[in-house]
């Protein structure tokens, strides 16, 4: 038990250990004081107000990353989120406006439009996978595209609400919002988002689903050995539609934080980029469900702090490089513990045979052991 | 008792090595705030330099109030359109007295955060008629430039067909195209006036593509307009370059700038073509807000920037707009008199 919590929890540290040398070096090389910058951002980050906004916004980048996981675990890659929860946060922007009901039957009708929605959009590369073999990197990819346009048209010419400059749909009330969750009140803006329970439930249900239930275990399966998932009776094409489904459903959530606790209507503000950002977190979590709610938290915390770079006349890309740089070395960093972590229990079952019986006259040669 | 050694180790590893090279600095990064105390700090918001117009107009607002006035600038430049919100929440938190917001994205945040005593707040480039309580509120009549800049452009047109290319579809540079197409039709009302957007609503690539702009003005060059006017931030780069590169004996073909007098930022071999700029003073903007905060008289409300207070305007160099200085002065008059209604998409 320690040693699995002890190698899980090395990969994240490493990784981040990785990103932190890496981004030492092009601080340094590009001329400026790595330890400074360093200082500003850990001193802006750990204020209350920077903790409130990396929490909340730690939770979309929670939610794409278990959909990115939810579809990785049955080796499909859903590059769709982004379109996914564009299109969904659209939606639900719509509908939270526009329900006449209050908010204990709104908020929830929202967000199961907005997940229906995710679904359907990522059903498309599912079906196209299925039944004509079509790689669901290329369809979601391409229907990202097709949900940006999607969407300027919608917004354009059906949804938009108000004249002037930024463009949006009609402002959703108090009665359509996400309830604050906690007011800390030291400030402007240190509430923490209802969202937060949200996140918390999607991610127990994803747990449940993928690592409680016959589903879950089937969907492993099918994604280690197909043909011998299909010889034992499991529809793998059924567990791709499902698996599909799913990531779509929960992706759809991402964009309603900032939809229903930020701006208050889809507008030019919906970060664009959260799913690149979550999927690092489901790299860097290792597509468990704490694991990612660490990495999210990391990320966003990096990204929030990031932002004061501008202050020692730094730029504020570092964030960037250390973000992408930990996308690249959580791969090396789950290489290197997981040798390590065979090497260690190598060694420990010779000592332990060693121990059992006595070294005989001629000992093993070393090599055999070392090949396992 | 199972420790993965070699993992501890690799991390040890690389937390010596940051530490060591973190140790020996190159040149340290000064944090400012410590460096001098005493003097009032201001903080400009803004996106990314580098697009020839809008923000590199603020920035050079900004740079020149740096020379002529004693102040601690905080230089929060930020690539990503979602946080807004974080960068009025840092200069607060830097405690800065005055924080300009480039962009009409500000307009809400600013609105939001109604805790400020220690901040005054000024939103540059607002939708007019747009009021925020303690904010001071900036906005351009970009329609307003944008007709004289037509009226320009069905001067010079020997075609009598003439482009517009716009960044992103949305009201804000649509403000650009019918102020532009009202120009040019109170000059030759059967005049063509083809339009193209480089992105759709809610794309903001297509402020940043030359390439896209380049293909764009090659199309509508070859198709008979031999004057474009390029309202999309730095990807106007290449319709500049394609007036150059598609200009022959028989025909020359233009390109109109945008915000900035373009015409001094570009190549010597792309200069003959710029025939003006719709300039937007988006510089003198902000350093007048910076100078009035400094000397105490920035008070919160609305300020138009338009024709009548050299706020918008166009720009003359290259000389290749002589022949029609009269017209334009007339028009120009006219709209500051009231005489000339100019539509508005915002």
């Amino acid at each position: 038990m320690i040693r699995r919590i002890t190698v899980t929890l090395a990969g994240p540290v490493v990784s981040v250990l990785l990103a932190l040398l890496v981004t030492t070096l092009f601080l340094t090389i590009g001329g400026y004081s790595a330890t400074s910058a360093y200082e500003v951002m850990w001193n802006y980050g750990i204020e209350p107000a920077s903790l409130v906004s990396a929490l909340n916004n730690a939770v979309p980048l929670y939610l794409a990353g278990v959909a990115a996981a939810f579809a990785l675990r049955m080796g499909l890659f859903n590059i769709g989120v982004d379109g996914q929860y564009r299109v969904a946060a659209l939606a639900g922007a719509v509908v939270a406006a526009n329900l006449p009901l209050p908010l204990y039957l709104r908020l929830p009708i929202t967000l199961i439009v907005c997940c229906v929605t995710g679904a359907l959009w990522a059903l498309v590369p599912a079906l196209l996978k299925v039944y004509r073999g079509v790689s669901e990197v290329i369809t979601s990819i391409l229907m990202n595209a097709i949900a940006t346009t999607v969407v300027a048209i919608l917004l354009a010419d059906v949804f938009r609400s108000g004249g002037g400059q930024n463009t949006g749909t009609a402002i959703i009330g108090d009665e359509g919002a996400m309830p604050v969750l906690i007011d800390l009140g030291i400030g402007n803006r240190t509430s923490i988002t209802g969202f937060l329970v949200v996140a918390i439930v999607v991610g127990i249900l994803f747990y449940l689903i993928q690592y409680r239930t016959v589903f879950g275990f089937t969907l492993q399966v099918a994604s280690r050995s197909p043909e011998a998932a299909e010889s034992a009776g499991i529809k793998v094409n059924r567990r791709i539609i499902w698996a599909m489904l799913g990531s779509g459903a929960i992706a759809g959530l991402v964009g309603m934080p900032h939809v229903l606790s930020t701006a208050f209507r889809f507008d030019g503000t919906l970060p664009t980029d959260l799913m690149f950002t979550g999927l690092a977190a489901a790299l860097l979590g290792r597509s468990h469900p704490i694991g990612i709610a660490v990495g999210a938290f990391i990320l966003a915390f990096v990204e929030r702090s990031s932002q004061v770079l501008g202050l020692v006349q730094l730029p504020t890309e570092v964030g960037s490089v250390f973000m992408a740089v930990i996308l690249l070395s959580s791969a090396v960093g789950y290489w290197l513990t997981e040798r390590a972590d065979q090497r260690v229990a190598l060694w420990n079952a010779i000592r332990r045979r060693r121990r059992e019986n006595p070294p005989p006259a001629a000992p093993l040669p070393t090599g055999m052991e070392a090949s396992r | 008792m199972t420790i993965s050694r070699k993992a501890a180790a690799l991390g040890a590893t690389a937390l010596t090595a940051a530490l060591l090279l973190s140790a020996c600095s190159g040149k340290t990064a000064t944090v400012q705030p410590s460096a001098d105390a005493d003097q009032p700090k201001i903080a400009m918001l803004y996106g990314t330099t580098g697009d020839f117009s809008f923000m590199d107009s603020a920035y050079k607002g900004f740079t020149d109030a740096q020379s002529e006035f004693s102040f601690t600038p905080l230089d929060f430049s930020s690539p990503n359109t979602d946080d807004y919100q974080d960068r009025l929440d840092l200069a607060i938190s830097q405690g800065a007295g005055l924080a300009i917001g480039i962009g009409f994205q500000y307009a809400t945040p600013m609105e939001q955060t109604t805790e400020h005593p220690d901040t005054q707040f000024v939103a540059v480039d607002i939708d007019k008629g747009t009021s925020i309580p303690d904010v001071t509120t900036i906005s351009f009549a970009a329609e307003q430039s944008s007709y004289l800049v037509g009226v320009a452009a069905a001067l010079t047109s020997k075609t009598g067909h003439i482009g517009f290319i716009g960044g992103v579809d949305q009201p804000s540079i649509q403000n650009f195209f019918v102020g532009y197409e009202a120009g040019a039709k109170s000059v030759n009302p059967s005049i063509t006036v083809d339009t193209t957007y480089l992105s759709p609503l809610g794309d903001f690539t297509g402020f940043s593509d030359p390439t896209k702009g380049k293909e764009a003005a090659a199309s509508m060059y070859s198709g008979g307009a031999d004057v474009i006017y390029a309202a999309a931030g730095g990807s106007g780069q290449g319709v500049y370059e394609q007036a150059a590169a598609s200009s022959t004996d028989a025909q020359k073909n233009w390109a109109i700038g945008v915000d900035g007098d373009v015409y001094n930022q570009v190549d010597e071999s792309i200069k003959p073509f710029i025939l003006t700029s719709a300039i937007k003073n988006v510089n003198v903007a902000v350093e007048d807000s910076i100078k009035s905060f400094l000397d105490g008289s920035l008070e919160a409300g609305e300020q138009d920037f338009d024709l009548s207070n050299d706020g918008v305007g166009y720009s003359t160099s290259g000389d290749f707009l002589d022949a029609y200085t009269d017209q334009l002065e007339k028009a120009k008059q006219d709209i500051i008199d009231g005489t000339i209604e100019v539509p508005s998409a915002v």
